[in-house]
């Protein structure tokens, strides 16, 4: 099953997606076309920097002892087909392609043998970073990584049943219908079932709570006016289009 | 004095309230609650964004270490991090001492409460967003890195007390002459205001709001304070401020911090 969360006239609905139909909990049917897509999930992300080596190494550095983790705050969430913001004078954005799962219990100190079993499935996320902002606090700061409208989520959650390893999944970012970005998540430093005793040692997990696992190599600078899109197998296409600061301060007063 | 907003859990709910001039809490339908009845939440539930490093005598004290290896320079811009939603407790609640630490570190800070959505806003506006002020303790493992996000030392369930609730601003017309005190046990161990700002109040708001948007409930906490003191399971730690009241947690050892949770949820 697929379930996402979208904006239909004026309120939210939870949704489940089945070819293409938008369904809410009641039943009624949505035609997509009227729908705007919103985060699938709302939980706390946490998200992971230098968790592919390919990735770490075209970023010159050295791949990291333990994860990286940062925290992201629900402003900078977005949905599928939403607009993402390339701030003004910036030389480099880039796009960010991660696999996330989305945790269904409680966790707490839980060990990798049972890790997996506290994921309730699978969604993408598209990770922008302006790389001007870096500074060597906190790094990446959330000026890097928690901007406004440049975490888009989505389109929804796969069910964990329906996929068999989620080690083994190609990840692929198109832009503007080129292949820009193609790896696999077989090639992660640190997996899930890591991860997740990592993160439940520190903090417990709630269900809703999401980790998005990093980014393979191939990472290139974005426009205003370019499409960007994420593919991972089994879990969809999360497309997204750069606007630019002016533009994106206009979609929202409009 | 008007009425300060706040929450607690009541019959198993988290119920907002306002504490009165004369200390008594009620809910919104005017029924006066007993001490005994309720346990105190945060007081808003938005997200808190804190500023690291943003005291200039306590900055100027690192500029040898922050010239060299990772930092390479000292920070140009606010230095910030999320506390996330399961860090955040209230007043009263306990706070854990990890099994594998010989101590954690309070954070003693005034807090802002965003009252209107600030996005892209000017200094020169900034303060018509903040609806008041509240206490807020950063707590965090003992730790000297600043290098990366710190969800290690920081991120841990019940690190985050907040409250008791939220003190109007138009009470404190000069909240940089505002001291904030850190007691343990009811001694006093340090004590800081806002007066050695690196970046003030308006020009956070400026910058965090330039690429965030904030919004009414949201927390920003301008200093947490980098020089630490240690406490340990047992000890009670109150911030204290004038004008805005006392957060008061006591340390306990994990075991029976998450002894606690479970009997609280069942």
């Amino acid at each position: 099953m697929k379930q996402a969360r979208v904006r239909w006239r004026g309120s939210e609905h939870d949704v489940t997606v089945d070819a293409g139909t938008l369904r809410s909990t009641d039943g009624t049917a949505i035609p997509e076309a009227e729908a705007i897509w919103l985060p699938p999930g709302q939980g706390t992300v946490f998200a992971l920097g230098l968790n592919y080596s390919d990735h770490a190494s075209e970023l010159t550095l050295k791949a990291p002892e333990e994860p990286l983790v940062f925290i992201k705050s629900p402003s900078t969430l977005t949905g599928h087909r939403r607009s993402c913001c390339r701030p003004d004078c910036v030389e480099f954005m880039h796009f960010e392609a991660e696999l996330v799962a989305v945790i269904g219990f409680r966790a707490r100190r839980v060990k990798q043998a049972d890790a997996m079993n506290y994921v309730r499935g699978y969604t993408i996320c598209n990770d922008f970073a302006v790389r001007d902002y870096l500074e060597n606090y906190f790094r990446p700061g959330l000026r890097v990584k928690n901007r406004d409208s440049l975490t888009p989520l989505g389109p929804w959650i796969t069910d964990a049943a329906e996929i068999s390893d989620p080690h083994a999944l190609g990840i692929r970012t198109w832009v503007n219908g080129t292949l820009r970005q193609q790896g696999s998540t077989a090639d992660m430093i640190f997996r899930i079932p890591f991860l997740i005793e990592y993160l439940s040692n520190i903090v417990t997990l709630r269900p809703g709570d999401m980790i998005s696992t990093g980014t393979p190599s191939g990472t290139c600078d974005v426009r205003p006016g370019d499409e960007v899109a994420v593919e991972i197998d089994g879990l969809g296409r999360l497309e997204n289009r750069i606007v630019s600061e002016q533009q994106y301060l206009e979609e929202l007063a409009a | 004095m008007s009425a300060r907003p706040g929450r607690v859990c009541w019959r198993g709910n988290g119920t907002e309230i306002s504490v009165l001039d004369d200390g008594a809490v009620t809910t919104a339908a005017g029924e006066r609650l007993q001490s005994h009845e309720f346990s105190w939440l945060p007081p808003v539930t938005g997200t808190v964004v804190c500023v690291a490093l943003n005291n200039a005598p306590e900055l100027a004290g690192l500029q040898a270490e922050f010239s060299a290896d990772p930092y390479k320079s000292p920070p140009r811009h606010p230095v910030l991090f999320i506390k996330p939603p399961a860090t955040l407790c209230g007043h009263l609640a306990p706070v854990q001492q990890p099994r594998q630490v010989q101590s954690i570190q309070p954070g003693a800070a005034l807090a802002l409460v965003i009252g209107a959505r600030a996005r892209r806003v000017p200094a020169a506006e900034a303060w018509k967003h903040v609806a008041g002020y509240t206490l807020f303790n950063d707590f965090s493992l003992p730790t000297k890195s600043f290098f990366r996000p710190p969800v290690k030392s920081r991120c841990l369930d019940s690190f985050g007390p907040m409250g008791p609730c939220v003190v109007p601003r138009d009470e404190l017309p000069q909240p940089e002459q505002i001291v904030v005190r850190t007691l343990v046990n009811g001694k006093a161990r340090q004590q800081h205001s806002w007066l050695d700002l690196v970046h003030g109040v308006p020009a956070l708001i400026e910058h965090i709001s330039g690429f965030m948007t904030l919004e009414p409930g949201d927390v920003i906490v301008p200093s947490v304070p980098s020089a630490r003191i240690d406490v340990v399971a047992g000890d009670v730690v109150t911030v204290e401020a004038d004008g805005i009241g006392r957060l008061e947690n006591r340390i306990v050892g994990e075991q029976e911090y998450y002894a606690g949770i479970e009997v609280a949820a069942a």
